[in-house]
């Protein structure tokens, strides 16, 4: 009979090996990099260009350039491209983040090469249809509506908004005075000036036939023009607002949302791998202080996060819970406390080793299998960094201890400088 | 193609091995056959409070998830009408501290009140979060009670009300654990790193010894079929009016299943489906709309759900609806079209199979289905359906005596 009171050992991850994808410069300038598989046939494909909400400047213009790319081309209307990528069972998704237009496409691999002719047709030729934008506004109008029912869209709104300014990129969602004034004219232009001209990064994961760059190639000539390969500039923002307590009302909500954050540097300063794995410890996962003792120990939520958000020119903190409404005080207290807790203490040996094995066990899952890899390669790579700054990140990880983490709490976790933002009816 | 094996410990636990050389993670993934539907009707919401519960310790592991954690693995679980999942994820080397943490929790679990109270809070929190607090959370609540009048699907996973929740006592979580969770009722999937062998021998180690056990009797009723249409109007703080339609069908482990699977496809998968393209693009109806199966184990529900445009009325969206499925009814879907969706199909099944994680799962579910060597002949099953059968189901299910209609509607 097997004695349960004996642990199994833990054998410590000591390898991790991130795979490193095929670079190819293409012929038009873009670069590409592509991660193989043996195993299904399956691929992957991320056109992604510098055209995020960043470039624009018309608020909402490069969301509805991405939502209405698929809208109809000079040689087919929507309905005709959207039934020759359902045909081929594949998925074609265009979506924008605060710097960057991504055009993805998934599907089987004998399909490669139609998937990619229509995606080059999506990318080079769309048309932007006057009927087909007036409806894609008549619904984002509504969806509008439904959004502004939910206690967590609108504490989440008004946190970016207070943080990085409404007419910053990183604090600005559309509201409906941007999204009447959206017109044709602002796509077709965003489209000539931010996408065909752009240098494009590619990831490519999976299985592939063997002429793949040729298809690209062949079928990418008519972008970038200039043939120059994609550059990053990684001028940091500055934050409008530090500190300070808001308040949305909402009407009969049972719940409020908590969301609190603070602008903290470039993605590439030196600081942000000590303080992911300071939040991770805060609130960055299952076991963490926030978790074990507001809803673990409290029962006041389902869930608490705490992260560290990157985009190109910034990264925050951002801390996110929704509780019922008697216990917002108590959570709020709870929160400060554990966050001051950090600014006081020095994390002890035990929970440094679990958060170690815990991020080291992560790490490894995060690039188990091509796919996994190159998204995550990806992410270095549009944050300006590379396979190096993974690797400093592990040893980072095997290496931290207890007084770096207390000056980075000392540092970035001064409660006077967190904007905390509630939603719902108090 | 999913090369696996299976086994049956003599103590009844069903134990499936997947070897993949090429990960250096495990997934340790264990299904317990036990949902909402086993719960009874003044107790709903019992087995996925239960699955809370099961993070709250072990007599050798008081604390679950550190204990998983700082061997560097994850974990999750969820619970649905028919049955209750756990799974972690770990780098294979470590496989031993999930098997032994499965198998605490199989053995001695710790119940105990201050355990129970908090989860009783958690998942209060979390059925507001989902579904009281949302715009139009509510729905399911009212939709599966119209649909079923009998069957224990009446009420969703979360349940039926928060006073539910709230009223669960120890002695309901003890009898609970002692009825449902145990070998005979569990199916343990080991893939990854770990060779078929190995990963056999450690399942024996870990829960052998637990004693033997036979599935619990089920004593679920049957739901008697619907004679007319049945209708509800509710009114909430919504922006939108939302329209919700939910059709008897037959069970998952039926042919029926995958025609009416590929119906609501070519209603609504992608954006040159039928219910897309014409209610929401040409005639501006809706808002948004799709159409699904929800699987379950006995018959289930076919559900088509949209939210109408400003100045739309339900009742204009449902006529609309009503015309789409008798088109369903009175012409022969086209091979085109019935190549499309299930081109799509074989896409999506392919894909989900990539992720270790859901081979766990996969092999788990389709073995409760009755053989886990079904997740390689889904795709099959889905290419052998003829558009014949397609509109012979439209035209026996997709009609209003069958049919269970809710309007959410504004609050003026």
């Amino acid at each position: 009979m097997i004695d349960r009171s004996v642990k199994p050992d833990i054998k410590k991850v000591s390898s991790i090996r991130l795979l490193t994808p095929e670079e190819a410069g293409l012929s038009h300038g873009s670069l590409l990099y592509y991660l193989p598989d043996t195993l299904y046939d399956i691929f992957q494909i991320e056109w992604v260009f510098p055209a995020g909400k960043w470039f624009e400047s018309k608020k909402g213009t490069a969301g509805f350039t991405a939502r209405m790319m698929r809208e109809g081309s000079t040689k087919h209307n929507a309905l005709q491209l959207a039934t020759m990528i359902d045909e081929l069972g594949a998925e074609i998704d265009i979506r924008i983040s605060s710097d960057y237009l991504t055009v993805k496409a998934m599907g089987i691999t004998r399909h490669y090469e139609s998937i990619l002719k229509i995606m080059a047709e999506i990318l080079l030729e769309p048309c932007f249809p006057e009927e087909e934008l007036a409806l894609k506004k008549k619904i984002a109008l509504q969806q509008l509506l439904v959004d502004r029912e939910k206690v967590e869209y609108l504490a989440s709104k008004k946190l970016m908004e207070t943080l990085y300014g409404k007419d910053h990129p990183y604090g600005h969602k559309p509201d409906e005075e941007d999204i009447k004034e959206i017109q044709r004219e602002d796509l077709l232009s965003y489209h000539r000036e931010k996408i065909i001209p752009s240098p494009a990064w590619i990831f490519l994961s999976g299985k592939v036939p063997k002429n793949y760059t040729k298809t690209l190639d062949s079928l990418l000539s008519g972008i970038n023009p200039e043939r120059k390969s994609p550059q990053i500039d990684l001028r940091e923002t500055g934050a409008r607002r530090k500190g300070g307590k808001f308040f949305v009302r909402k009407e009969e909500a049972q719940q409020n949302a908590i969301r609190m954050g603070r602008h903290l540097y470039a993605p590439s300063h030196p600081d942000s791998d000590r303080m992911k794995i300071l939040t991770t410890i805060l609130g960055g996962y299952f076991g963490s202080r926030l978790m074990s003792k507001i809803r673990e120990e409290k029962g006041y939520t389902y869930g608490i996060y705490s992260s560290i958000q990157s985009h190109v020119h910034a990264s925050f903190l951002y801390l996110a819970t929704e509780v019922g409404r008697p216990y917002l005080e108590a959570a709020l207290a709870d929160i400060y406390k554990e966050i001051e807790r950090l600014r006081s203490e020095p994390v002890g040996e035990e929970e440094l080793t679990l958060v170690r094995n815990y991020l080291l066990g992560t790490a490894l899952n995060a690039i188990d299998g091509p796919h996994k890899a190159l998204s995550l390669y990806k992410n270095l790579i549009l944050r300006g960094k590379g396979p190096s700054d993974f690797k400093n990140y592990i040893h980072t990880v095997q290496n931290i201890n207890a007084g770096e983490l207390l000056s980075m709490a000392e540092k970035y976790l001064d409660p006077s400088l967190l904007l905390e933002v509630v939603a719902g009816e108090k | 193609m999913i090369d696996f094996e299976c086994r049956k410990l003599e103590n009844g636990l069903t134990v499936i091995s997947s070897h993949d050389p090429a990960t250096p993670m495990a997934v340790v993934n264990i299904l317990y056959k036990v949902g909402a539907r086993n719960e009874h009707k003044d107790k709903t919401g019992f087995a996925h409070l239960f699955e809370h519960l099961m993070f709250g310790g072990s007599k050798h592991a008081p604390r679950f998830d550190r204990e998983l954690e700082i061997a560097g693995g994850s974990n999750n679980a969820f619970t649905n009408n028919d049955l209750t999942n756990y799974y972690d994820i770990i780098p294979a080397q470590n496989i031993e501290t999930a098997l032994w943490l499965e198998s605490d929790r199989m053995a001695n679990l710790d119940i105990n009140e201050r355990s129970l109270e908090v989860q009783r809070s958690v998942v209060s929190e979390e059925f507001k979060e989902n579904y009281l607090n949302q715009p139009y959370g509510r729905a399911w609540h009212h939709l599966r009670a119209l649909a079923y009048h009998i069957h224990p699907y009446q009420w969703p996973t979360i349940g039926r009300s928060l006073k539910h929740i709230e009223d669960a006592t120890l002695e309901d979580v003890k009898r609970f654990y002692k009825r449902f969770y145990h070998p005979g009722n569990a199916i343990l999937s080991i893939c990854g790193s770990i060779e078929n062998e190995r990963a056999f021998s450690l399942a024996r180690k870990w829960f052998d010894d637990l004693p033997g056990s036979r599935p619990p009797m089920q004593d679920i009723p049957a739901e008697p079929l619907q004679s007319e249409v049945r209708r509800k109007t509710v009114e909430d703080n919504v922006p939108l009016d939302a329209l919700y339609m939910a059709f008897h069908i037959e069970g998952r482990n039926t042919h029926s299943y995958y025609v009416n699977n590929l119906l609501t496809d070519i209603l609504s998968n992608g954006s040159s489906s039928r219910l897309y393209t014409r209610l929401v693009k040409k005639k501006q109806l809706f808002n948004s709309i799709s159409a699904w199966v929800d699987g379950a184990l006995d018959p289930g529900l076919l559900i088509v759900s949209g939210r109408l445009n400003q100045g739309v009325s339900p009742e204009e969206g449902e006529e609309a609806i009503w015309h789409e499925l008798s088109l369903l009814q009175n012409e022969r879907i086209e091979q085109r079209e019935l190549d499309k969706v299930k081109n799509k199909v074989e896409f999506e099944i392919t894909g989900n199979l990539i992720s270790l994680m859901h081979r766990g799962f996969a092999l788990s579910y389709y073995e409760m289905l009755g053989d886990a060597g079904q997740v390689n002949h889904e795709i099959e099953k889905y290419r052998g359906v003829e558009a014949s059968e397609l509109m012979k189901e439209a035209r026996t299910r997709l009609v209003p005596s069958n049919a269970s209609i809710l309007y959410y509607k504004r609050k003026k």
